[in-house]
């Protein structure tokens, strides 16, 4: 007896994810509608953990589906599409994230870092944490800030996190070290209570 | 492998370890205070994280997705591959926004008018040989015959589409009026004619002279309608 194999859940959403991208694909407006509306919220998410700004997060998501519009033509259906949605985003939040390098380091060789030994506001939910984040992730190199929070907030495989930024496994494991060990010490410095 | 080492291993999940790296870590760990404790920490530091995942819902603004499509109205035209638009203008306004449909649009229009003139030309090219033609003859030349060609030839122009009737009684009995009607008096006619069209006036069946001039008036056509 053959035994055919039952689609999961996973598949069927892909599924219906691909039907919708050939449809907005053909210039269906109302398709493309959908496809957005079924990844927003996660790009957004993605956008706003890599630049702990709102305004910025909408700019960023608003520009990444314009991009994905017109490039949706030249989307391979064998790849993932979050994996693409991913790659445009966090693409497009590095120029920030490297200003922000710039100007911590510039802050850091001028000795000032007072920003980092004022109090945090002792206020419950989501600004609390965010600050919190923001003060330990600050030093952190736009690599390394954008593989920890693929990884450690995200919560994808080290080989989709390596697809996205074109770099080996290892790398994103060297990485990946490096920023964990970064906001620990500085977890510590700050005396933070995680 | 010292303690250093499999501090390092500790900073990575156990899903991210090798199997041999994940068997040397637990054995260690269950040899090594120290290590233990580092691994405690860790762990506090990872709940920390699971909290940020757990309590930090970050939602996008409500109108977010009606920006994006707004966005892509303005900016999408540009697609790249061209197959991209969103409704019937758009797909319009970006055909014509290439340059070379652009290009040929207004040759298409330039040939058009250089056919209108030509025709045009033609006309007044036939007028003025039946002119010759009859003044090679020695005949006075028959203004009617002219007009009629003149309305045969606008006829023909604007087929189904003609706004002017023209009552070719009316016209010959105002050109009667004027026998010696010289080319300027031609060119009159011409104008008439071309200012009626312009105006959208139609000429009736039994319209006497003071009634065109009147209606001509009327429609401030300026002509210097004392000379008729």
């Amino acid at each position: 007896m053959v035994k055919t194999k039952q689609p999961c859940e996973g598949d069927i959403v892909a599924q219906q994810i691909h039907e919708v991208i050939a449809r907005a694909r053909n210039g269906d407006m109302q398709a493309f509608r959908q496809l957005v509306d079924m990844h927003q919220q996660f790009a957004y998410r993605v956008a706003f953990r890599l630049l702990a700004n709102h305004d910025d997060a909408r700019d960023v998501v608003q520009e990444s589906f314009i991009r994905v519009w017109k490039n949706l033509p030249r989307f391979d259906d064998r790849s993932k599409f979050t994996t693409w949605l991913y790659k445009i985003v966090v693409h497009l939040c590095y120029d920030d994230l490297r200003s922000a390098y710039k100007r911590y380091k510039c802050d850091a060789d001028c000795r000032d870092r007072s920003w980092e030994q004022l109090p945090i506001q002792e206020e419950s939910g989501d600004a609390d944490m965010i600050e919190h984040y923001r003060r330990l992730s600050a030093g952190l190199k736009p690599r390394q800030q954008v593989v920890f929070i693929l990884r450690d907030l995200e919560e994808l495989e080290l080989g989709e996190i390596a697809a996205i930024l074109k770099i080996s496994i290892g790398a994103v494991k060297s990485n990946l070290y490096y920023a964990r060990l970064n906001i620990r010490q500085k977890a510590k410095e700050m005396d933070l209570e995680l | 492998m010292n303690c250093r080492h499999y501090r390092k291993l500790l900073l990575f999940k156990a899903e991210e370890l090798t199997a041999r790296e994940r068997t040397l870590l637990q054995r260690h760990l269950a040899a090594c205070s120290r290590c233990r404790e580092q691994y405690r920490e860790l762990d506090l530091h990872q709940q920390w994280l699971d909290k940020i995942k757990r309590e930090q819902v970050v939602h996008p603004p409500d109108n977010l997705t009606d920006e994006i499509i707004r966005s892509i109205r303005r900016n999408g035209r540009q697609s790249i591959n061209g197959k991209h638009s969103l409704v019937i203008t758009d797909r319009i306004f970006e055909f014509f926004a290439r340059g070379s449909v652009r290009l040929a649009f207004a040759a298409v229009v330039f040939v058009l008018a250089a056919l209108f003139a030509a025709q045009e030309w033609i006309v007044l090219q036939r007028i003025q040989h039946l002119e010759k033609s009859l003044q090679a003859q020695n005949i006075s030349p028959s203004w009617s015959a002219l007009v009629e060609q003149r309305v045969e030839s606008m006829s023909a122009f604007a087929g189904d589409q003609q706004q002017i009737v023209i009552d070719r009684e009316m016209l010959q009995s105002l050109l009667a009026a004027h026998d010696k009607l010289q080319m300027e008096n031609k060119l009159l006619l011409e104008i008439i004619v071309k200012q009626a069209e312009k105006a959208h006036i139609q000429w009736e069946d039994g319209l006497t002279e003071g009634e065109l001039k009147k209606l001509l008036t009327d429609k401030n056509v300026q002509l210097p309608l004392t000379e008729l």
